[in-house]
C-alpha cells in the first residue's frame, strides 16, 4: 500500500537495467518514460551484483533524483571526487585504528578551529558519543556500565523547542530528557543528576530569549556541558556554536560536507572529545556497535580538507539556477504559483562564517488541488513511483480534500542533468495529472460509529488498540489510543471502504498511523501504514454496548 | 628425526638461505616490496598525515583496522557512492540477494557484528511496532529478557543498549526452565565446530527454542571462512545470524551481515538507520558500504577455499623457509581453530634458549621499520571475558613459551619476504645475547 511522507514501493522495483547515464544517452526522459510502461520484470527477484553502472538495478533497486536535498534515507550526499580518491587510497594500507583517529582529529581541529574532534558514524552517534562522554568520562568502570545508570548521571537538559526523534541517540544511554522553556526553568531542572544540556543548532539559533549563550552560560555555572546538534547545517570556521559557549558539536558527514554517508563529526571540547572516543569503537564500550572504518574517516577528513576551498557562492548560483529552471517550468501550468526562496538566514559576503541553516534554494509549488485534479501528496507519490524516480522534500494535500496543495523542491543535491528532468515532470504530471483509479468500493456507505477493538499485525509482533469512531456522512472522526499513545483521528467512508489516518506523538517526535480497508458489518480490516516502519495488517471488532 | 623429515628440514633451509640470499642482494627490489600502485609505503594519505601503516601479519581485529577490501569492492562502492538509493529499498533488495546465496529467508547490512546483535536485539524485543520501536531501550514493558548461552560476551553491552537484560543459561535443562513470556531472544557466540563432547548440538537447541517461540541469535562474527557458514546456520533453522564484513569476509570495515527470517529482519530494519527514532539510528551504514559488503559476499562465491589458503601458504611457507636457519625454532602451518579460521604459521621456541619471550618479539616487529603485526599478546583494546572458555586443544608443542603466530591475509605482494627477514633478524639478534 501506499502511505504517508515515506513511500512504499507499490510496483514492480525491477526495471530493465536503465541507468541515469544511459537515460540521458537515450535522450532523457522521453525514452525514460517511454520505456518506463514497458518494464514488467518480476519484483522478487534478485541478481548477482553487477560492478558497473547498473550496479543498483542489478540487484534490483532503482536510484532516486534527488530533490529533497541531505537525507539518510535517500542516500545522504554524492562525495567529492576529492574523498572517493581518499577513501581508495585509504582502503590499500592497513593502520591502527586509535592513532588514526588521533592523527586526523588533530587535523580537523586545525581545519574548524576547535580543540578537538573527531569521526563517528553518523551525526546520532556524535550525540550518542558525547552524552556517553557526559555520563561515564574516562572512567573504565562507567565505560562497561553503560546503558546502566545506577548511580550515574542519568537526566539531559534540553529545551523544548531541541526535542527532536534524533534525541534517541541521547535517550538510548538510559537518560531521561528534562524539558525546560526558559532560563529560570533551566536553573531549577539543572541538578546533580545532570549530566549535559542538550541544544539543536536551529532551534536555538531562532530563540531570541533562550537562545545558546544564555544556555551555555547557566548550564557553566553549575559545570554541565552543552552539546548542540547541527546535523544538516554548514560547518561554520571558526564555529558559531563553540562561540557561542557550546562544549560539544555535532554534524553530519554526509550531508553538507559530501563526506561519506555514514560519518559525523564531533568537535569541541578537548577532554570530553577525548572521552568521547573512549566510549566508541575501537573501545570495548557502548558505543562499540557505531563503527567507523578506515575508509570512512579518511574520506570525512578529506571533505572537511575541502569545505574551506569550495567555491561556495558558485554553488550557491547552480543551486538557485535550477531552482528558477523549475519554478519556470512548473510556472507554465495554469492556476499554479511558485516561490523560489533564495535565501534563508544567508548572509552571502562570508560563507564560511555566517551561520546559516539550511543555507539553500529552494522552489514551493502551489495549486488548488480541486482546480488541477491533483493534490501534492499523490504528485509526491507518483513522481516517486514512477521512472525516473524523482524524491521531492515533501508534498501535501489530496483531491479528495481540496484545497491548497503544496510541493516543496530542494535542489541542492541534485546532479548536472537533473534540474531538467524534474521540472519537465513536473510540468507534465500537473498540466495533465493522471487519472484517479477507480473507487473499489461496494454497496451502501457503512456507519462505523462506536467503540472497536484494533488488532495490529506488525510484520514482528502485535498490538492491541482501540478505536472510538463518530461519523457524520462519509466524514469519520475520533481516537485512536494506542498502548502508550493516543491520538485524534480523522478519514472517511465510501460504500465498504474506509480510510483514516492519525499522528501519535511520542518522546517529543511524531509518527503515523494510515488506516485503509473494507467493512463487513462487525468487523474491520485491511493495511496500515505505518510511514517510515513500513506497514501492517490490521483487525476491528464492534464493541458491543452492554 | 627420520630421514625424510631430516632431509625437508635440509631443503627448507637451503630455500631459506637462497632467500636471504635474494634479498640481500636486491635492496632496491626489497624496496620495490614496499611500493604498490605508485603509492609507497611511505608517501600515502596516512604518512602525510602522521600516521605510520604497517605490514599485517595478524588476524583481523578492528583497532588494526581489519581488513583491506577485495578490488571489487573498492570498485562497487566507488559506483555506488554516484547516486542516490533509497536506503530501506536497498537493504530489502540487498537481502534478497543474500537470502538467494544463503538459503536464508532475508538479510541486510549492519555496522559490523556489534551493529548486528544491537539490531537483533532490538526487533526481537519491539518488532515492528512504532511505539515499541521508539521507546527502546526503555523495555520495562515488552519481552525483553535475552538469554545468553554458555555465558556473558564481552560485546553484549550491544545487547544492553537495546533494552536487553541479561539472563545467563549453561545447559537445555537451564534453557528450558528460563523461557518464560518475558524471553525475546537466546544469544549465542560462535559454536565450536563440532560441538564440545559435553554440549548439546546447535539444533537442539535451536528447537527447543522454536518450541517455545523463542529467536535464537548466533553471533559467527569470525565465522568466514568457510564461506559455507552463510548457509551453514540457515539449514540449522537458526533465526538470526550474524559476520563481521570487515574480517575474514574482506568487505568494508565498518559493515556485518545480519541473516535469517524475514519478518524479524524487516523488523531489524524498522530498528535500525535511517529509521528515525530507532534507536540503533546512530549505527549507520552508507550505501557505499552496503554495496560493498554485498559485493564481498559476491566474491566469495567465486573463491575456492583449497586454492586461497594453498595462496596464504606459499607466503607463510616462504617465512617458515627464512626461520628454519634459526637454531631452536619450531614452526607449523596449520588452519587456526575456532573463528577467523585462516591459515597460519605457529613459531615457538624455547623463552630461556633464545632469550626473548614471543611479547617481546611481538613489540619490537611492532617498532620496527615498517611495522610489523603479528599475533601475540598484545591487543590493548581487547575485554577478556571474565569466565576463561576452554582453549582449543594446541596439540603437542613442545615450546615453553606462548607462540607467536604469523597469518599471511594480510599481506601485500613480497611483504612475507620482509616478515620473515626481520623476524629472523630479531631472534638471531636474541640468541647471540
Amino acid at each position: 500500500m501506499r502511505n504517508g511522507s515515506t513511500p512504499t514501493v507499490s510496483r514492480p522495483d525491477r526495471q530493465r537495467p536503465l541507468t541515469r547515464r544511459a537515460l540521458f544517452r537515450n535522450g532523457g526522459l522521453l525514452a525514460a518514460t517511454g520505456l518506463a510502461s514497458a518494464g514488467t520484470a518480476a519484483a522478487n527477484s534478485a541478481g548477482k551484483l553487477s560492478l558497473g553502472s547498473d550496479l543498483y538495478e542489478s540487484i534490483g533497486v532503482r536510484p532516486v533524483i534527488n530533490a529533497t536535498g541531505p537525507i539518510t534515507r535517500y542516500g545522504g550526499s554524492i562525495i567529492l571526487p576529492e574523498v572517493r580518491e581518499a577513501m581508495a587510497q585509504a582502503s590499500k594500507r592497513y593502520v591502527e585504528i586509535d592513532g588514526l583517529m588521533e592523527a586526523v582529529g588533530q587535523r580537523l581541529a586545525e581545519i574548524t578551529g576547535a580543540d578537538a574532534a573527531m569521526v563517528t558514524s553518523g551525526c546520532a552517534a556524535a550525540l550518542t558519543h558525547a552524552t556517553s562522554a557526559c555520563i561515564a568520562g574516562g572512567n573504565p568502570e562507567r565505560i562497561r556500565r553503560l546503558p546502566s545508570q545506577a548511580g550515574l548521571k542519568d537526566e539531559v537538559v534540553a529545551p523544548v523547542t531541541s526535542r527532536n526523534g534524533y534525541d534517541h541517540a541521547i535517550r538510548m544511554l538510559g537518560v531521561k530528557m528534562i524539558e525546560v522553556a526558559n532560563e529560570k526553568e533551566l536553573h531549577e531542572a539543572i541538578g546533580p543528576r545532570t549530566a549535559m544540556v542538550s541544544v539543536l543548532a536551529r532551534a536555538a539559533d531562532q530563540s531570541k530569549t533562550f537562545g545558546l549563550s544564555r544556555i551555555s552560560r547557566v548550564a557553566h555555572e553549575y559545570g554541565v556541558p552543552v552539546l548542540v546538534d547541527a546535523a544538516a547545517e554548514d560547518l561554520s570556521i571558526p564555529n558559531v556554536h563553540l562561540e557561542r559557549g557550546a562544549d560539544l558539536v555535532a554534524y553530519s558527514g554526509g550531508k553538507a560536507l559530501h563526506g561519506p554517508q555514514s560519518t559525523g563529526l564531533l568537535i569541541g571540547r578537548k577532554d570530553l572529545i577525548q572521552a568521547a572516543r573512549l566510549n566508541s569503537a575501537p573501545h570495548g564500550s557502548f558505543g562499540r556497535p557505531m563503527k567507523v572504518a578506515k575508509e570512512d574517516i579518511m574520506g570525512l577528513l578529506a571533505a572537511v580538507e575541502m569545505w574551506p576551498q569550495r567555491d561556495h557562492a558558485a554553488e550557491w548560483r547552480t543551486w538557485q539556477g535550477w531552482a528558477e529552471e523549475i519554478s519556470a517550468s512548473v510556472g507554465r501550468v495554469p492556476g499554479v504559483r511558485t516561490k523560489v526562496q533564495r535565501s534563508v538566514g544567508l548572509q552571502q559576503s562570508d560563507p564560511l562564517t555566517a551561520l546559516k541553516w539550511e543555507r539553500k534554494p529552494r522552489v514551493e509549488i502551489m495549486w488548488d488541488s480541486e482546480q488541477l485534479g491533483i493534490g501534492g501528496e499523490d504528485v509526491f507519490k507518483h513522481l516517486y513511483n514512477e521512472d525516473p524516480r524523482i524524491i521531492l522534500r515533501s508534498g501535501t494535500g489530496t483531491r479528495r480534500q481540496g484545497g491548497e496543495s503544496h510541493l516543496l523542491v530542494v535542489p541542492s543535491f541534485m546532479q548536472r542533468g537533473d534540474a531538467n528532468v524534474v521540472a519537465e515532470r513536473l510540468y507534465q504530471v500537473l498540466s495533465d495529472p493522471p487519472r484517479p483509479e477507480p473507487s473499489k468500493a461496494t454497496g451502501a456507505r457503512a456507519n462505523l460509529a462506536g467503540r472497536w477493538d484494533l488488532e495490529i499485525d506488525f510484520v514482528y509482533g502485535g498490538s492491541h488498540h482501540t478505536l472510538t469512531l463518530a461519523q457524520e456522512g462519509s466524514e469519520l472522526s475520533g481516537e485512536h489510543r494506542g498502548e502508550a499513545t493516543a491520538a485524534d483521528l480523522t478519514g472517511w467512508v465510501e460504500g465498504n471502504r474506509i480510510h483514516f489516518r492519525d499522528t501519535h506523538t511520542y518522546e517529543a517526535a511524531t509518527f503515523s498511523y494510515e488506516f485503509e480497508g473494507t467493512v463487513t458489518s462487525d468487523t474491520m480490516q485491511g493495511d496500515v501504514g505505518l510511514g517510515a516502519y513500513g506497514s501492517a495488517r490490521w483487525t476491528a471488532k464492534r464493541r458491543p454496548y452492554a | 628425526m627420520s630421514f625424510q623429515s631430516t632431509r625437508r628440514r635440509f631443503f627448507k633451509r637451503a630455500w631459506g638461505y637462497a632467500l636471504l640470499g635474494y634479498l640481500s642482494l636486491s635492496g632496491a627490489r626489497s624496496k620495490a616490496a614496499t611500493r604498490r600502485g605508485g603509492h609507497s609505503f611511505r608517501d600515502n594519505v596516512y604518512t602525510r598525515l602522521g600516521v605510520k601503516p604497517f605490514i599485517m601479519a595478524n588476524i583481523p581485529f578492528t583497532f588494526l583496522s581489519a581488513t583491506l577490501i577485495w578490488p571489487e569492492v573498492r570498485e562497487a562502492m566507488d559506483e555506488a557512492s554516484q547516486y542516490f538509493v533509497d536506503i530501506v529499498q536497498l537493504q530489502r533488495a540487498v537481502g534478497r540477494r543474500l537470502a538467494e546465496v544463503s538459503g536464508a529467508e532475508a538479510g541486510m547490512v549492519t555496522s559490523g557484528a556489534a551493529g548486528a546483535m544491537a539490531v537483533a536485539t532490538a526487533a526481537c524485543i519491539a518488532g515492528s511496532d512504532p511505539v515499541k520501536i521508539r521507546a527502546l531501550p526503555d523495555s520495562e514493558e515488552m519481552r525483553n529478557e535475552v538469554l545468553m548461552w554458555g555465558g556473558r560476551s564481552v560485546f553484549d553491552n550491544a545487547i544492553r543498549l537495546a533494552g536487553g537484560k541479561l539472563k545467563v543459561v549453561q545447559n537445555l535443562e537451564n534453557l528450558r526452565d528460563a523461557i518464560t513470556d518475558r524471553t525475546a531472544m537466546l544469544y549465542m557466540g560462535y559454536p565450536a565446530d563440532p560441538a564440545p563432547r559435553n554440549a548439546p548440538p546447535l539444533e537442539e537447541i535451536v528447537s527447543t527454542c522454536r518450541q517455545r517461540g523463542v529467536p535464537v541469535f548466533v553471533d559467527a562474527a569470525g565465522g568466514i571462512p568457510p564461506v559455507e557458514n552463510l548457509r551453514r546456520y540457515a539449514k540449522m533453522g537458526v533465526d538470526l545470524y550474524a559476520f563481521s564484513g570487515g574480517k575474514g569476509l574482506k568487505g568494508p570495515q565498518c559493515t556485518g551481515l545480519l541473516l535469517g527470517r524475514r519478518h524479524l529482519i524487516e523488523a531489524a530494519i524498522m530498528n535500525s538507520s535511517p529509521i528515525e527514532g530507532a534507536v540503533c539510528r546512530p549505527m549507520k551504514v552508507g550505501k557505499e558500504e552496503i554495496i560493498g559488503c554485498l559485493a564481498a559476499v559476491e566474491k566469495w562465491l567465486t573463491i575456492d577455499l583449497e586454492s586461497l589458503y594453498q595462496d596464504q601458504d606459499k607466503k607463510l611457507e616462504r617465512i617458515e623457509a627464512m626461520l628454519s636457519t634459526v637454531p631452536g625454532v619450531h614452526t607449523t602451518i596449520e588452519t587456526r581453530r575456532g573463528s577467523n579460521r585462516f591459515r597460519q604459521l605457529v613459531v615457538e621456541w624455547d623463552e630461556s634458549e633464545m632469550g626473548i619471550s614471543s611479547n617481546e618479539c611481538g613489540r619490537r616487529l611492532r617498532e620496527g621499520d615498517p611495522p610489523i603485526q603479528v599475533l601475540s599478546n598484545y591487543n590493548p583494546y581487547i575485554i577478556r571475558d571474565s569466565h576463561p572458555k576452554p582453549k582449543p586443544d594446541s596439540g603437542d608443542r613442545k615450546a615453553k613459551s606462548s607462540p607467536l603466530t604469523v597469518y599471511s591475509l594480510g599481506l601485500q605482494k613480497r611483504e612475507e619476504m620482509i616478515v620473515g627477514r626481520r623476524l629472523r633478524e630479531i631472534l638471531l639478534e636474541a640468541r647471540r645475547g
